[in-house]
């Protein structure tokens, strides 16, 4: 089970990539379109406009001829400004919006269809396994939660409570801390060095990849765009293919409302 | 109605984050604006699409000039996502509003920030910026998309004597034709015709009733509007002119409101047709104009709109009609208003008691001028002079300072106050003297976050903060020192918020 990438090739159905082999680094960070201005007093007002994730994928030692030729067309898939899906399992792909926003303290996690079952097929969660939450730019509210022994694929108990009140999130995304769903090139990368080669001897893969400050938000809010953004590509299969049409773009919230009260009050997205 | 307290908290917060929405809005009941597009810097806003980016947004601010009070108009300029051809959706002149929320704030909720109208769609740095002026702006013709029907008063319409008028004997004065001639509904104003006589000077008339051919229930003997009637004969020239009367805030709200259509657009909708804009009301702010005309209100305080020609430059004309008594037209809160320069010392400090400190000025932004460079004389005395013959000027006069230019008499002549008493110059006098007998000092500078983005030109501000320098020629204290907005504004795209302000030392310490 080794670290894995998706992506559609060119009229092409889903194309996995197994690497076999654990990730050399993964490295991810926040990336805020801000400004901080200061006044005299030393009071700082901070103003937030996105926040996109950066997602360094860097993977060393490769030396398997058919693998490298499957990097190369990855490579070439990216520089044309195509997306891809990156999991350092390849069996752990949960990716999927909350039923129920949860306040802080809570300890059990329900979530919708998971979106990526296509990828590393049913998820169930194993004692231990971190998952994310996240909700929409520009807050960019996250959080670390570690799965408890119980669970099942629509849903995780936690072995340790959320530290935040989520309720006034209008989405909040779950997934794998390991499995990035949507990512493409950074800006300015296009021309960058994504498989160096040393003395043809072993080959370096290195990605500097971003997820757009809104690519979850528009894959919930979208359900016809294809899943992995690809609108300059043909063929690709959508969300509504994906998961199907009683669930896309008819997702509603539990008896429970996000922004807390309100009962009839639904996320902004629909 | 301004912006509501827990918008204006939200804005006013330490840590913030902002989504901003920006669509087409009809502001005319004409069409004249085509397409309609509503954007998003943000994706999952019900009916708009997520095509806003920072890059490329930004303001400019609009300026009011000290002693002539002349404007200058603001721009916004918005990026939009280059899959995005916004060149289907909008049209030259097509007026947008930008509203600006936070998360958790239902999009129904987000505040008009501001509104104007599309100048321009540039392709620049591989994406569209959307270019608009600001509302004001765009008065430069009616809302209108036919082009005889752009130009402000464009029905006038003038026609000959049909038979000797002799004041001294007629009641009543027929003309070859009566067809287009039209009046305000506003209680009070009247029928007007220029009459060109064969012998004599042009004169106006008054006159309540239009039948048939004629107009009757003249307003004699005169004199009327500082011209004295005298006979006339057949074929002799008669104009109609648009006249009214009133305050020139509420002569700002008729030309603006008025739709033709007696009360169909507002309280003051009393204008013919093509005499107004007809903006329709939720576009003006109409509890700033009010607050204004309240502070600039001599009783009787009255001024008279008399225009024979058709304007096809409707903002410079409406422009020049104000200024002499230092009003001016604004945006305010995303919405049109008319205010009055006030006097510093006597206004009130407006809005909102804005108080800005050192806990808002961003160090190194301040430029402080001892004397204003855009106000290179400085006058001994301050006139203002109504229009009937005989003067009715009034004039306040202060020590001039030896050391600078000084010139002896700025004067202002007003135009449209035809009362025929001191009330309107002492007035303007009063309000206005105190920015021409004294070159003020000028201060400019930014204030972080938008916790400051209220104020807009013609408020009154208070400024306390250690770096700025002590009033000149005076040892008096520099806290709380009032100043007159005259530029500046927030940024909303790049969050601070920047001020250009004047202030005049005491008039009797410095002299």
């Amino acid at each position: 089970m080794g670290a894995t990438f998706w992506y559609y090739p060119v009229g092409q159905p889903l194309k996995t990539v197994d690497m076999n082999v654990p990730l050399s680094e993964i490295i991810v960070r926040e990336q805020r379109d801000e400004v901080v201005h200061e006044a005299i007093s030393g009071r700082r007002f901070k103003i937030g406009y996105s926040t996109r994730w950066v997602v360094r994928v860097i993977a060393e030692l490769i030396t398997d001829p058919d693998l490298i030729h499957e990097l190369e067309a990855l490579c070439n898939h990216l520089t044309r400004g195509g997306q891809v899906a990156v999991g350092e399992s390849n069996d752990r792909t949960l990716g999927a919006f909350l039923r129920v926003a949860p306040e802080a303290g809570d300890t059990q996690l329900n979530w919708y269809t998971q979106l990526f079952s296509g990828y590393g097929g049913t998820w169930t969660p194993e004692a231990g396994e971190v998952l994310l939450l996240r909700g929409p730019s520009p807050r960019a509210l996250r959080e670390d939660v570690i799965c408890g022994g119980g669970g099942s694929s629509t849903g995780a108990t936690l072995s340790l409570a959320t530290r935040h009140d989520w309720s006034n999130e209008d989405w909040i995304f779950v997934h794998n801390r390991s499995f990035w769903p949507s990512l493409q090139l950074q800006r300015g990368q296009t021309n960058a060095d994504l498989l160096q080669s040393t003395r043809r001897i072993h080959y370096t893969l290195d990605l500097p990849l971003e997820e757009g400050p809104h690519a979850l938000a528009r894959l919930a809010e979208e359900p016809e765009s294809p899943l992995l953004g690809g609108e300059i590509e043909e063929g690709l299969e959508t969300l509504d293919e994906r998961v199907g049409q009683d669930h896309a773009g008819h997702l509603q919230w539990d008896s429970q409302p996000y922004r807390g009260g309100g009962g009839s009050v639904k996320p902004r997205w629909f | 109605m301004g912006w509501p307290n827990v918008w204006l908290e939200a804005m006013a917060r330490d840590q913030l984050d902002l989504l901003f929405l920006l669509e087409s809005v009809a502001i005319g009941e004409w069409g004249a604006f085509e397409g309609a597009f509503k954007i998003a810097s943000f994706p999952g806003a019900t009916g708009y699409t997520y095509a806003i980016t920072r890059s490329g947004s930004g303001f400019s601010w609009g300026t009011l000039t000290p002693g002539s009070w002349s404007r200058t108009y603001g721009t916004m300029s918005v990026g939009i996502m280059p899959d995005l051809d916004v060149r289907a959706f909008t049209a030259r002149g097509q007026a947008v509003q930008l509203r600006v929320g936070y998360p958790g704030l239902d999009i129904a909720n987000f505040e008009p920030v501001w509104v104007g109208s599309v100048r321009d769609l540039v392709w620049r740095g591989s994406q569209w910026v959307l270019e608009c002026v600001e509302l004001p702006a765009a008065l430069t013709g009616r809302f209108s998309s036919d082009g005889d029907d752009v130009g402000l008063f464009n029905s006038l319409s003038q026609t000959t004597l049909a038979d000797a008028f002799d004041p001294a004997i007629d009641t009543e004065i027929e003309l070859t034709s009566t067809a287009g001639f039209l009046k305000s509904d506003e209680p009070g104003d009247a029928y007007c015709l220029l009459i060109t006589p064969t012998t004599g000077d042009p004169y106006y008339l008054l006159a309540d009733t239009k039948a048939g051919n004629f107009f009757q229930d003249l307003h004699l003997p005169g004199p009327t509007l500082g011209t004295e009637i005298v006979p006339a004969e057949a074929g002799d020239l008669v104009e109609e002119v648009a006249y009214s009367q009133g305050h020139p805030i509420r002569m700002v709200r008729r030309l603006l409101e008025s739709s033709g259509d007696t009360g169909q657009n507002g309280l003051d909708d009393y204008f013919p047709r093509s005499w107004g804009f007809n903006l329709e009301e939720m576009w003006l702010d109409v509890e700033d104009m009010q607050h204004f005309l309240l502070k600039t209100n001599p009783s009787p305080g009255e001024w008279t709109l008399l225009e024979v020609q058709e304007q096809s430059d409707a903002l410079g004309w409406l422009s020049e009609w104000l200024r002499p008594g230092g009003f001016f037209l604004a945006m305010r809160m995303g919405k049109l208003t008319c205010r009055a320069v006030l006097n510093l010392f006597t206004g009130s400090v407006t809005p909102g008691d804005i108080h800005i400190t050192d806990d808002d000025i961003i160090p190194g932004t301040i430029t402080y001028h001892t004397w204003d460079p855009q106000s290179p004389i400085e006058y001994e005395r301050s006139r203002a002079d109504g229009r009937l013959v005989g003067g009715l000027g009034v004039t306040t006069t202060e020590a001039s300072i030896d050391s600078r230019p000084a010139r002896g008499e700025y004067e202002r002549d007003l135009q449209a106050d035809f009362q025929g008493t001191a009330d309107w110059p002492t007035e303007v006098v009063e309000r206005l003297g105190i920015y021409d007998m004294r070159v003020p000092e000028r201060l400019r500078f930014q204030t972080a976050g938008l916790r400051c983005a209220e104020p807009i030109l013609g408020d009154i501000v208070r400024v306390s903060s250690d770096h700025v320098p002590m009033p000149r020629g005076t040892d008096e204290d520099n806290a709380e020192r009032r100043w007159l907005v005259v530029g500046g504004g927030p940024d909303w795209f790049a969050g601070y918020c920047e001020f250009e302000l004047i202030s005049v030392p005491n008039l009797k310490s410095e002299s």
